[in-house]
């Protein structure tokens, strides 16, 4: 094992490390280019590699974009991935009152925390936790889908029934592709294309950066600021830290949460911070600043991401179950270094484990001190007039989904998602319970399909304790917001009245 | 005198078979490659034809002096690159298809690709990776053989894991017409999904590639009951053949079959030429050991012999899939 | 404007239902589950937000308030990308991608400027070469590519 970490702190793995996570960032922050993306991209270039170098790389990008995702969601209010939706709120938020600084800070050292205590659950916990991931059967896939479905319907401010169509809609989107039990085309309106469904990549972007950059397009041309985007001032540790201080036990919670959802696969980096943020609304002493700039809420969400992205690495490391689309593509990371994921990977390669262990750990520290200290130059690239910025995510959301799939198509399907965006902004309809029913949408129909496979009636879901638990704490969130909502409106008849 | 031109001789005759020299090494044509040739994968980075290529790319630049790159071309499930090759790649012998069949030909067959088998011109054989049927070690079925599992799946319902529509669908059909069980069929997405659920006891029995498996193999966690193909897999002297047991899943049909593929209409010169070369590369010494290292099949085979199969194969597809009522 | 948008996404739905009863057999459960749980609740929903428009807590929606008068400049700019990706196969990525910025940011400032013409000729050079070299994302090709394609393989 000690060999292993002095590989890691070798002076090529740092340097490995160092670039991953400066390339990640970078492709986090420009909006258009996701993590799974950057992956993807730079897998190839691994391939020359020793396997732990390219591993540690390949790891710095992902984290690296996960949290390069919130700097152009604080500061443009473009969600750099899907997964710094929530951060955006708050850091935006913040930014638009002047605390940019604080925000970006605030984003990497949780970021950081996050990353590390998963980081330490990934080092010493990995079999016993990848035992959790074999227990998750199809039943508890389904359960979990629609605990975080329920969650993003009850949980938003938006009318229920908005937010039920919404849902709806995205599991729409979502079963466009291949019927999972015959496998034959679905809602494919014959384009071959679709066979693999909508990209989600593809209808991401178009979901988020498009619409924005035509908000930038209007404001370079009529002239109006929403954001001064200005010299962003250099973060104070301090500040940063103090904040950090007073949110720890929330900071840990969120951690010990991104990284036990991570390990689920059903649930991944674009659905976690949501849970987290809505957990710690309830729990918070100042419940009414969340999503309005609350520094809590932010701590909140990237803390919980980024254990989100530790979290995920380990059922894929310990069985090959990838905890996130992201990890997904890190399966063929692995396989193309010649690493099957599996328990032998352990017995047999432990010296590259333990050295990618602990460059994982590095590269957080890297992040959180990049972040910290670096971000203001990224966000000095973002001082470019809006005219030239929105040309930019223009054309790097072209290129981006472009290139996922190296398909002309899918830049139409973007091109239609951002109309589709556009459309439902207009009507009302909020754009969340769309997004994470359109990713979660393929888990929860394939895993009905093998669940009603496999089941001869009712008895038995009484074999699986854990689906039904999920199930009952599902049902018991849903009576207690109806109950919230009914008591709302009630009030509000009475006020009318009075 | 008499016995060293024996001896000579005998030498000639060992050299020559040692070297297994296939007709005269086909001449490079003087204006080609001038640039790099691309290699198109249509499944993402990573994955096993994508490794393929990448580790023969490796080995065949050193060996042959030329520039390869691999471009993943992904999308419709391997829809997009197939049609970017059938149609819209130039034949001009820059665009080299690594192709895994049946995956194509169910693309033609099942999924009305805009394509045939005739858009293609398969030159040169990698690899057959057969499918593996593969029971869990500690279910009621673990330590039983073949024979012993179809008896016990005529009075309790097997549940097979399966991909929808794909060729490992295909294969556990087979046992089910050739023995007159039934099976209970789960439908997964991707090979590791159904081998997940074997070893969490979620599914009786499943059909995969050996990569796939094989750790757990080693660990004693899984078991193999029988192998598509001709012949026993080389990590699995003991696993018979579906063939040795009567079930008629034998030839290149039945399991992933990889093998690069040009656009229809490359001059001859420049066919011949890759055709031969790429040949020559996969039956090195340095290509053995980096398949090897990497865990990879390799049974090359050359221009006539795939032709010959590509043919043979889309024929038994077709006829599978009218017996089964799918076409 | 937003009844319009309310009009197509109910007709749409009710497209995406109709196409789900095409589908046979026990396949079609889920689809149609799910379409006209979408239909209906849609349905439901707009009619409850033309009967009562209340003002709605406004969550965390993608709001869009065009710009009065301007319009005809954001729609061009709109339509420069979308031309783009129509000329693409046929131009070639260089060209066009140059093109596309250059012209979308003429249109955005209102008047062409020497420095942006270079400055994105720049931008999409260095790209171009840093797909070719080191990322190897296919693009569509045209003449200009494929010339940069042998210039770098002569040099490299």
């Amino acid at each position: 094992m000690w060999e292993g970490i002095a590989t890691a702190l070798s002076a090529l793995s740092l340097t490995f490390a160092v670039l991953g996570v400066v390339l990640g960032v970078i492709i986090g922050a420009i909006p258009g280019l996701t993590a799974t993306f950057g992956i993807a991209l730079l897998i190839p270039v691994t391939f020359l590699m020793a396997p732990e170098h390219g591993m540690i790389m390949l790891a710095g990008i992902y984290a690296g974009a996960i949290y390069g995702g919130s700097i152009s969601a604080i500061l443009l209010n473009i969600p750099g991935t899907p997964a710094s939706i929530v951060s955006g709120w708050e850091g935006h938020a913040l930014a638009r009152q002047g605390k940019a600084p604080l925000a970006l800070g605030i984003s990497a050292l949780a970021s950081g925390v996050g990353g590390i205590i998963s980081a330490i659950a990934l080092m010493f916990l990995t079999p016993t936790l990848a035992q959790l991931a074999l227990s998750f059967g199809a039943p508890e896939y389904v359960a979990l889908v629609v605990f975080s479905l329920v969650i993003a319907v009850v949980m938003l401010e938006t009318p229920i029934f908005a937010n039920i169509t919404g849902a709806f809609l995205g599991l729409i989107l979502a079963s466009v592709g291949v019927d999972p039990v015959n496998g034959t085309g679905r809602f494919i309106f014959g384009f071959y294309q679709l066979f693999s469904g909508l990209n989600v990549v593809a209808v991401l972007v178009g979901f988020f950066c498009l619409p924005q950059a035509i908000v930038l397009v209007a404001e370079a041309i009529t002239g109006v600021e929403s954001v001064a985007v200005g010299r962003v001032a250099a973060t104070k540790p301090r500040e940063v830290l103090s904040q950090l201080v007073k949110d720890r036990w929330l900071a840990l919670r969120a951690s010990v949460l991104g990284t036990g959802l991570g390990i689920l696969p059903a649930v991944g980096p674009e659905s976690t911070p949501l849970i987290a943020h809505t957990l710690e609304r309830r729990l918070s002493k100042e419940p009414e600043k969340f999503g309005k700039g609350s520094e809590s809420g932010l701590v909140a969400a990237e803390t919980s991401i980024s254990a989100n992205v530790g979290g995920s690495l380990i059922p894929l490391l310990a069985l090959g179950i990838p905890g996130s689309g992201a990890a997904a593509v890190f399966i063929g990371a692995l396989t193309l270094h010649g690493l099957r994921p599996g328990p032998l990977l352990f017995v047999e390669r432990p010296e590259v484990m333990y050295t990618f262990f602990a460059g994982f750990l590095a590269v957080n520290l890297l992040k959180t001190v990049i972040g910290l200290y670096g971000a203001r130059y990224l966000a000095r690239l973002l001082i470019l007039p809006r005219g030239v910025i929105a040309a930019f995510v223009i054309f790097f959301s072209i290129f981006g989904a472009y290139a996922v799939d190296t398909n002309l198509f899918n830049i139409w399907v973007m091109f239609a998602s951002a109309f589709l965006a556009i459309g439902l902004g207009a009507v009302g309809i909020p754009i969340l319970p769309v997004v994470l029913a359109f990713i979660l949408g393929g888990v929860l129909e394939r895993n009905m399909a093998i669940t009603l496979a496999r089941s001869d009636g009712f008895a038995y879901f009484l074999e699986r304790p854990l689906a039904l638990g999920i199930f009952a704490v599902t049902l018991m969130i849903v009576v207690l917001s109806t109950w919230r909502r009914l008591g709302r409106l009630r009030r509000h008849k009475d006020a009318a009245k009075a | 005198m008499f016995h060293k031109s024996l001896g000579l001789t005998g030498v000639a005759l060992i050299a020559g078979l040692g070297f297994g020299v296939p007709a005269a090494a086909q001449d490079q044509p003087a204006d080609f490659p001038q640039r790099p040739i691309d290699l198109i994968v249509m499944y993402p980075a990573g994955g096993a034809v994508d490794v393929t290529a990448r580790t023969f790319a490796q080995v065949a630049e050193e060996e042959l002096g030329i520039e390869f790159r691999v471009e993943n071309r992904v999308g419709g499930a391997g829809m997009v690159g197939h049609t970017y090759l059938a149609h819209d790649a130039e034949a001009d012998g820059y665009t080299v298809g690594v192709i895994a069949n049946p995956f194509m030909f169910t693309d033609i067959l099942l999924r009305d690709g805009p394509f045939t088998a005739d858009d293609f011109d398969p030159i040169v054989t990698v690899s057959f990776d057969p499918v593996v049927w593969v029971v869990n070690a500690e279910s009621e079925i673990g330590a039983m053989g073949f024979d012993e599992i179809m008896d016990y799946a005529a009075d309790h319902t097997l549940q097979v894991g399966m991909n929808p529509n794909s060729m490992f669908l295909f294969v556990s059909e087979f046992i089910e017409r050739a023995r007159g069980v039934t099976f209970d069929f789960i439908p997964f997405d991707g090979g590791r999904e159904g081998v997940i659920a074997l070893l969490a006891g979620d599914v009786d029995a499943t059909a995969t590639f050996y990569t796939e498996i094989e750790q757990y193999i080693e660990n004693g966690d899984l078991v193999p009951v029988a192998v598509t193909g001709d012949s026993r897999h080389p990590l699995l002297p003991d696993t018979p053949t579906f063939s040795e047991l009567g079930v008629a899943a034998g030839g290149q049909t039945w399991g992933a079959t990889r093998f690069f593929a040009l656009p229809v209409g490359v001059p001859e010169d420049r066919r011949a030429f890759l055709a031969q070369a790429f040949l020559d590369v996969l039956e090195s010494d340095a290509l053995a050991d980096a398949f090897a290292e990497a865990g990879l099949t390799l049974t090359p085979a050359d221009l006539e012999a795939t032709q010959a199969n590509y043919a043979e194969t889309f024929q038994a597809l077709q006829d599978f899939l009218e017996e089964t009522g799918r076409l | 404007m937003r009844l319009v948008f309310a009009g197509i996404l109910v007709a749409v739905l009710a497209a995406i239902v109709w196409q789900s009863t095409e589908i046979r057999g026990s396949a079609a459960i889920y689809p149609m589950v799910v379409s006209i749980g979408a239909l209906v609740c849609s349905v439901a929903f707009l009619l409850a937000r033309l009967l009562a428009p209340a003002p709605q807590a406004e969550g965390p929606m993608i709001g869009l308030k065009l710009p009065a008068g301007k319009g005809l400049r954001l729609a061009a700019v709109a339509a420069v990308w979308l031309a783009y990706v129509v000329a693409l196969p046929y131009a070639g990525f260089m060209v066009a991608s140059w093109l596309a910025l250059f012209v979308s940011l003429a249109i955005t400032h209102g008047r062409p400027s020497l420095t942006e013409a270079f400055g994105t000729l720049a931008f999409v050079l260095v790209f171009a070469v840093l797909i070719k070299v080191v990322l190897y994302v296919p693009v569509p090709q045209a003449w200009p590519d494929h010339q940069l394609d042998m210039l770098l393989y002569d040099w490299l």
